[in-house]
């Protein structure tokens, strides 16, 4: 088994894949390539396309294609949740201390924020004023597949690809599955249950890991409020970007349509209410510590 | 049944019974009605004096309702025998809707009790943990710089 890691987008990558040694070239190539999208779409690299329309005027903008992809599932995560999802989150995020220089200090007990409107259609954006896109609840995901497919082009396909904790694992080179522990919400060193991933995508979320004062990173856009409702949640889906994608919406939709979610983005599912209890998809398949 | 719903027929009852008692030349009679899609307020009943019909009346009354799935139509026919009490009532639904779908996996299991939860170091044969995003070097040390400051 060949692990490698190595820092990028704010957290931790590590791969692991089921041959002796990666090539070198390979090596490179995903640190490479992992770092462009860093520079290319985090809000916290000031030339990036997210922040490109910091201070546009209302309109209609051509945008890169894998911007165009995650925003179109981002629209469309805005409407079935309501309005609570919404990517253009990040300069209330940066008024309420995380922003570039994480001027956690200045967190503010609330903000007066109106969410911004934007829709895309094929590669063109189209605004109602300025915009910043903090795209981390969908883009991790969006980039695991597609360091999975890069691997398997590569002829390595039996791997598991950890961006931060969210990840995409296809299988072990013996057809067995990985075995992956759940980190239990705010306890480092505590699991909530283990789950095999057999071609599969893992996103977990909690409140607790990017949380200063009276603020944690998972803000509904409609409140102006970061969520209390539940302590984390994970989801398994057929990619990682679908599985992020459902953690976003376990987050900030309204529970009478988790059915819906499942449905719609083929997923699985598990929430940490605030009192430790669990609440679990019918289908989730990993065993609980309970 | 719901209790709307229970509602609702007592409303149909009360105006399709105010409809026979109106026209008694009439044999079985059908109307047909659409309900607002509120549970409608509920009438003062007639007092038995208007409400005399014939003996062993069958009134059939269609009408619509809003269920979560679409407007349904239903039927309702009822006997009435001559004190003008309903000996029998059947309810006909008059369209087939596929209603919700109601499968055992749209209801997420909720567990009874608080997770205890695992050492990692206790785990055997994991390959990976999964959870939220580790944070690097510059959160981590501005969150120290906050928490120095508090």
């Amino acid at each position: 088994m060949f692990d490698l890691s190595f820092e990028s987008m704010g957290t931790l990558w590590q791969l692991s894949v089921d041959v002796e040694k990666v090539p070198d070239e390979i090596i490179a190539e995903i640190k490479e390539k992992t770092n462009e999208f860093d520079q290319q779409y985090s809000r916290f690299i000031p030339t990036s396309e997210a922040n490109k329309f910091r201070n546009s005027v209302a309109g209609t903008y051509p945008i890169s294609k894998p911007l165009a992809e995650m925003l179109k599932a981002a629209q469309h995560l805005n409407k079935i949740t309501d309005g609570a999802f919404n990517v253009g989150i990040a300069t209330l995020l940066e008024e309420a201390g995380y922003d570039q220089e994480y001027n956690f200090q200045k967190a503010p007990e609330s903000i007066d924020w109106k969410p911004p409107h934007w829709s895309v259609k094929g590669t063109e954006l189209t605004i109602d004023g300025p915009v910043v896109f903090d795209i981390g609840g969908i883009g991790k995901g969006y980039w695991i597949d597609e360091l999975s497919k890069m691997l398997t082009k590569h002829n390595l396909p039996n791997h598991l690809v950890d961006g931060g904790g969210d990840m995409y694992a296809t299988q072990k080179k013996d057809g067995s599955s990985w075995r992956v522990a759940l980190e239990y919400p705010g306890k480092k060193d505590m699991a909530m249950g283990v789950i095999e991933l057999n071609n599969q995508g893992l996103a977990v979320s909690d409140i607790f890991k990017r949380k200063w004062k009276n603020w944690n990173h998972l803000v509904n856009a409609k409140t102006g409020k970061p969520i209390e409702a539940m302590l984390g949640n994970a989801a398994t889906a057929p990619t990682a970007f679908l599985a992020d994608q459902m953690t976003s919406c376990l987050s900030f939709g309204q529970p009478e349509k988790y059915f819906d979610y499942t449905e719609e983005l083929q997923a699985e599912y598990l929430i940490m209410k605030p009192d430790h209890r669990l609440l679990v998809s019918r289908g989730w398949s990993g065993e609980l510590f309970d | 049944m719901p209790k709307s719903t229970s509602l609702l027929l007592s409303a149909v009852i009360v105006s399709s019974l105010l409809l026979a008692a109106c026209s008694p030349q009439a044999p079985a009679e059908s109307t047909e009605t659409t309900l607002p899609t509120s549970a409608p307020e509920m009438t003062p009943a007639p007092t038995e004096s208007s409400m005399v019909a014939p003996a062993g009346k069958e009134v059939t009354v269609k009408t619509k309702y809003q269920s979560p799935a679409a407007m349904e139509d239903v039927g309702f026919t009822l006997v009435i025998d001559e004190d003008g009490l309903i000996t029998d009532a059947k309810t006909e639904v008059l369209t087939t809707q596929e209603i919700s779908k109601v499968r055992q996996t749209k209801f997420a299991e909720e567990l009874p009790a608080a997770v205890v939860g695992k050492k990692l170091s206790e785990l055997t044969k994991i390959d990976r943990v999964g959870g939220s995003s580790l944070t690097t070097g510059a959160f981590n040390k501005a969150l120290e710089e906050l928490k120095a400051q508090i």
